[in-house]
C-alpha cells in the first residue's frame, strides 16, 4: 500500500519548486486525493469544477478503477510512472493521487499564459485572413485543423530542448507531401540537443543541411492561411511551442518573393508586384555599391546632368565616396537597430531625431552628401519590400559596398556570379534552392516570377516532388 | 551515364556559350582579315562546327557513354592520355579569353585603365566554379543563357539604329584566300565541337533532343553572324581597331545622353554570362583532370578535395600565365592565329567527329549483336 505522502514526496522530491502546488482534498468517504500542477500553467477553476467537485461527492471508499468515471474531464491518462508525471506537470497538466494506490491519472486541463489570436506584424495582408499563430502550440495546431479538415492532415510531436523540453510539431499531408522529408526533419532535430529552444529559429537551424550559410534553408510563416497553404503544396510544417513563426521545408528562394496577396487578387497585379519585389531587392543590394563604383571607377555609369547635380553636393564632403557611404549605412543600421529595441516612445523620438535632425544636421555640416542619404535610405526601402530576405539582404549590401570600395564595378558582377554559382547547386530537402529558375522547372514559372491564374495552376509544384500532383479538379 | 545536366541545359549552353565568346574580339579581327565580308569565315567556321556538333549530338542519342568511356577500349593509356590532352586544351582555350576578358573589363568597368590585380579576383571565383562540376555549369547556364539573350537583344535594339548595312556592300570582294585565312585566324574561338564532346553522356538525351540541341547552335551562329553584320555596318573601315564592340555599339543611341550609359548594364549583364561562358572551360579542365586522376568531383553534396586541389592548381597555372602575359595579348593572339589552329582543328573538329563516329559504331555493334541473339 502506498501511502498519498509517499507518493506526493516521489514527485515533490523532483519538482522542488514553490510554483508546484499541492491540493490535498477527502472525498465524502473520507478517502484522500492530492492534486499536483503548476500554479499558472493548469486551469484551476476547471480542475475544481471537473475534478474536486465529483471527486468529493463520492460517498464511499472508491480504488483507482472506481475514480476514473467519476472524472469529468475530457482528458485523462492513468500511469504509474512517476518520471512521465513529473513531465506531465512541468507541461501545465495535474497529477491527481490517490491514498492507497501506486497509479495516477493527469489530467490535462492546462491554460497556459498566452496571448490572443491576433494579426500578426509581418506577413500582412490587406485582402485576405488576418488570424496570426500565437506562441501556444496548442492553438497553432488548431488554427491549422481548423483549415485542413482533410484526415491526410498528419501532426507529430516531437520534443526537443535539454531543459526547456519543448514540444515541436511536424505537420504534413501524408497523401500529398514526400514522406522523407517529415521523416528527415524528426531525424535532424533528434540529432540535436540543446539547452533551451527559445524559438523556431533554434529549430530552423537544427533541420538545415547548412546551418551556417548566410542563405536559409527553410520558409517562415506566421500566418495559418499562409502555412497550410504550403502544407497543400506539398511541404513540411514546423510548429513550435513559445513561437509564433512556423517553419516550412522544403524551401526554394521564390517563396520569399511570393505573398499570401498575391493569390487573392488578379494574377496581372500580382505578376506586376512579384516583378517589382524582385527589382527592390536587387536595387536594395546593389544600388549603395554600385553609386560607390560609379564614383570611384566609373563615372560614365550616372547620367550627366545627374552627374552634375551629384558633383555639386558632394564637392566639399571631406570623405570618399566609399567611406561616406559605409557611414551612412552605419547609420542608418544603427537607427534601425535602436528604433527596434527602444521602448516606443523613445523609438518615435530616435526616429525623428536620427531621420530628420541628424540627417538634415549632418548635410548642412557638409560630412555627408543628399545623394548618399537618398541612396540609402531608398536601398533600406527596398529590402524591407521583402522582410522575410533582410538578414541575408543587408549583410549582402555590406559585403557588396567593401567589394565595390575596393575592385569596382567588375567587382559587383563578380560577386553577383559568386552568389548565382553558390546558390544554383544548393538545396533544401532535395529541392534546389533557386528552383524554379535554376534548373528551370517550367510548369513551375507559371508560379514563379509570373503568377498564373487560379485555373492555370491545377497542379502543386513539380520541384517538391510530392505525391499528389493535382490540387484543382474543375467538375464540367 | 552521369545526370549532371538536362537537355535544356544543354541547348542554352549551346546558344548563349558560344555567342558569349565570339562577340569581344572575333569581329574586329574578321574585319581586319575580310573587312565587309567578315560574315563569310564566321559562316565557314561555323558550317564546319555545325556538322561536328550535329554529329556529336546524334551519337548522344545512340549511346549514354561519355567520350572517355568510348575510348577507354583502346585501353587505359589512351584514355589517361586523351583526359590529359583535353584537360591542356581546355586550360589552352581558356588562355586568350581570359586575355580578353581582361583587357574588356579593364576598358569597360574602369574610367582609366586600372592595373592587372584588378582582374586577379576572377581566379577566387574561378576556383570555386572550377570545383563545383558540370552540374553547376548547367544549373548557371540556366540563369544565364535567358539575361545574356535579354542583354543582347537590348543591345542591339539600342545600336541597330546607327546601322548603315549598305558598308556591308559590295559582298564576296575580298579574296578567297583572305577569306580562308580569317576562318583559319578566328579558328581558336571556336571549341563548340569539343565542349559538346565532353557533354556527351553527361546528360540523357532521347529522341528529338538532337533536333533541339542542334537548333539552339544554329541560332547561336546565326547570332553572332547577325552581330557581325551589324558590327560592320555601324563601324565600317574603322571596325579592325574596334575591340570590344559590344561596350561601343550602342554608344550612339540617342537616349543615352539623357539616361546615361544604360547600354553599359546590358553590357554588364552580358559579361556576367561572358564569364561563365569562360568557366565552362575551367570546369571542363578540372572535370578532365580529375577523371584523369580517377577521382570524384563531388563526395555526397560537397566538393571533393581531389576537385578543389585540380581547381587550384589548373586556376593557379592560368594566373600564372595571365600574370605573364598581361602585356602581350596580341603576340599571344598572334601565335594562337598562326599555329594555335591546327590544335583547335583537331580538338574542336576532327577528335569531335572521330569520337561521334566511333559512338555510332559502337551502336550500330550493340544493334547487331541485339539482332543475332
Amino acid at each position: 500500500m502506498c501511502s498519498l505522502e509517499k507518493n506526493i514526496e516521489r514527485i515533490k522530491g523532483v519538482l522542488v519548486s514553490e510554483d508546484v502546488i499541492t491540493y490535498e482534498f477527502s472525498s465524502a468517504a473520507g478517502k484522500r486525493f492530492a492534486l499536483i500542477y503548476v500554479d499558472g500553467l493548469a486551469e484551476k477553476a476547471q480542475l475544481g469544477e471537473l475534478v474536486v467537485k465529483p471527486l468529493a461527492a463520492v460517498a464511499k471508499d472508491a480504488s483507482l478503477s472506481d475514480v476514473r468515471p467519476v472524472l469529468a474531464s475530457p482528458e485523462v491518462k492513468e500511469g504509474s510512472d512517476y518520471d512521465m508525471a513529473v513531465k506531465e506537470i512541468s507541461y501545465g497538466g495535474a497529477a491527481l493521487l490517490v491514498d492507497g494506490e501506486s497509479g495516477f491519472f493527469i489530467i490535462g486541463l492546462t491554460k497556459p499564459p498566452g496571448r490572443a489570436v491576433a494579426e500578426p506584424p509581418t506577413q500582412i495582408a490587406v485582402k485576405g485572413p488576418r488570424e496570426g499563430f500565437t506562441e501556444d502550440i496548442k492553438v497553432n495546431c488548431a488554427l491549422v485543423r481548423k483549415r485542413l479538415k482533410t484526415p491526410s492532415l498528419r501532426m507529430e510531436t516531437v520534443r526537443c530542448g535539454r531543459r526547456s523540453d519543448t514540444a515541436v510539431t511536424i505537420c504534413y499531408l501524408s497523401d500529398v507531401c514526400d514522406p522523407s522529408v517529415p521523416e528527415k526533419v524528426k531525424e535532424r532535430i533528434a540529432a540535436n540537443q540543446i539547452d533551451i529552444v527559445a524559438d523556431s529559429s533554434y529549430i530552423g537551424r537544427f533541420i538545415s543541411s547548412r546551418p551556417r550559410s548566410l542563405f536559409k534553408r527553410c520558409a517562415t510563416a506566421e500566418k495559418p492561411d499562409i502555412f497550410c497553404a504550403k502544407l497543400c503544396e506539398g511541404r513540411a510544417g514546423i510548429i513550435v511551442d513559445g513561437s509564433p513563426i512556423a517553419l516550412t521545408v522544403p524551401y526554394m528562394l521564390a517563396e520569399d518573393f511570393q505573398s499570401s496577396e498575391d493569390y487573392f487578387i488578379s494574377s496581372y497585379r500580382a505578376t506586376i508586384l512579384r516583378v517589382l519585389r524582385v527589382i527592390a531587392v536587387i536595387v536594395g543590394i546593389f544600388l549603395p555599391a554600385t553609386y560607390v563604383a560609379a564614383q570611384l571607377f566609373k563615372l560614365q555609369l550616372i547620367p550627366f546632368r545627374l552627374l552634375i547635380n551629384i558633383s555639386s553636393s558632394v564637392s566639399g564632403i571631406p570623405l570618399s565616396p566609399s567611406v561616406e557611404m559605409f557611414l551612412t549605412l552605419f547609420v542608418l543600421e544603427v537607427l534601425n537597430e535602436a528604433s527596434i529595441r527602444m521602448p516606443k516612445y523613445v523609438g518615435l523620438a530616435i526616429s525623428v531625431v536620427g531621420a530628420l535632425v541628424l540627417g538634415e544636421t549632418a548635410v548642412s555640416a557638409g560630412i555627408i552628401s543628399t545623394p548618399a542619404i537618398i541612396i540609402v535610405a531608398f536601398s533600406a526601402i527596398c529590402l524591407y519590400v521583402v522582410p522575410d530576405l533582410m538578414e541575408t539582404t543587408a549583410t549582402l549590401r555590406w559585403i557588396n559596398l567593401i567589394i565595390a570600395g575596393s575592385v569596382g564595378t567588375f567587382g559587383i558582377v563578380l560577386f553577383a556570379c559568386f552568389i548565382i554559382s553558390y546558390l544554383v547547386t544548393e538545396q533544401a530537402y532535395g529541392v534546389p534552392l533557386t528552383a524554379p529558375f535554376a534548373p528551370m522547372i517550367s510548369r513551375d514559372l507559371k508560379d514563379g516570377m509570373f503568377k498564373a491564374d487560379m485555373f492555370n495552376l491545377p497542379l502543386r509544384p513539380e520541384a517538391l516532388g510530392g505525391k499528389n500532383k493535382v490540387r484543382l479538379r474543375k467538375k464540367k | 551515364m552521369n545526370d549532371s545536366l538536362c537537355t535544356r541545359q544543354v541547348c542554352f549552353i549551346m546558344y548563349a556559350y558560344p555567342v558569349a565568346g565570339k562577340i569581344l574580339m572575333m569581329p574586329a579581327l574578321l574585319s581586319f582579315y575580310c573587312k565587309n565580308d567578315l560574315v563569310f569565315p564566321a559562316v565557314l567556321c561555323f558550317l564546319a562546327q555545325f556538322a561536328v556538333v550535329w554529329a556529336v549530338a546524334y551519337a548522344c542519342t545512340r549511346t549514354q557513354k561519355t567520350f572517355f568511356e568510348l575510348i577507354g577500349g583502346g585501353g587505359k593509356v589512351l584514355k589517361k592520355a586523351a583526359m590529359w590532352l583535353f584537360a591542356l586544351f581546355f586550360a589552352a582555350a581558356a588562355l586568350v579569353p581570359l586575355l580578353e576578358q581582361k583587357l574588356f573589363v579593364q576598358e569597360i568597368f574602369y574610367d582609366t585603365i586600372p592595373s592587372l590585380i584588378i582582374f586577379l579576383p576572377f581566379f577566387i571565383l574561378s576556383v570555386y566554379v572550377g570545383s563545383k562540376g558540370l552540374r553547376n555549369a548547367g544549373r548557371t547556364a540556366d540563369i544565364a543563357a535567358p539575361l545574356f539573350v535579354a542583354a543582347l537583344a537590348a543591345l542591339l535594339i539600342m545600336s541597330v539604329g546607327e546601322s548603315n548595312l549598305s558598308w556591308l556592300l559590295p559582298v564576296l570582294k575580298t579574296p578567297v584566300g583572305e577569306l580562308l585565312n580569317g576562318a583559319r585566324s578566328a579558328l581558336y574561338n571556336f571549341t563548340d565541337g569539343a565542349v559538346m564532346l565532353m557533354l556527351m553522356g553527361r546528360f540523357r538525351a532521347r529522341r528529338g533532343d538532337c533536333k533541339k540541341i542542334v537548333i539552339s547552335y544554329a541560332a547561336s551562329a546565326l547570332t553572332v553572324c547577325a552581330f557581325l553584320a551589324l558590327f560592320y555596318s555601324i563601324f565600317s573601315v574603322i571596325s579592325p581597331d574596334q575591340y570590344f564592340a559590344v561596350s561601343k555599339m550602342a554608344i550612339f543611341f540617342s537616349a543615352l545622353s539623357l539616361v546615361g550609359r544604360i547600354d553599359l548594364i546590358a553590357a554588364y549583364a552580358m559579361e556576367a554570362c561572358m564569364l561563365f561562358a569562360l568557366l565552362l572551360y575551367v570546369q571542363l579542365c578540372v572535370t578532365c583532370v580529375c577523371e584523369a586522376l580517377g577521382k570524384e568531383q563531388t563526395a555526397g553534396r560537397n566538393v571533393s578535395p581531389a576537385s578543389a586541389a585540380a581547381s587550384v592548381a589548373v586556376n593557379v597555372l592560368l594566373a600564372a600565365l595571365v600574370v605573364a602575359f598581361n602585356e602581350m595579348y596580341l603576340p599571344v593572339q598572334q601565335f594562337y592565329r598562326m599555329y594555335m589552329w591546327a590544335a583547335f582543328a583537331l580538338f574542336s573538329f576532327i577528335l569531335p567527329a572521330a569520337g561521334a563516329a566511333a559512338a555510332l559504331l559502337r551502336g550500330m555493334k550493340g544493334k547487331e549483336a541485339g539482332r543475332e541473339k
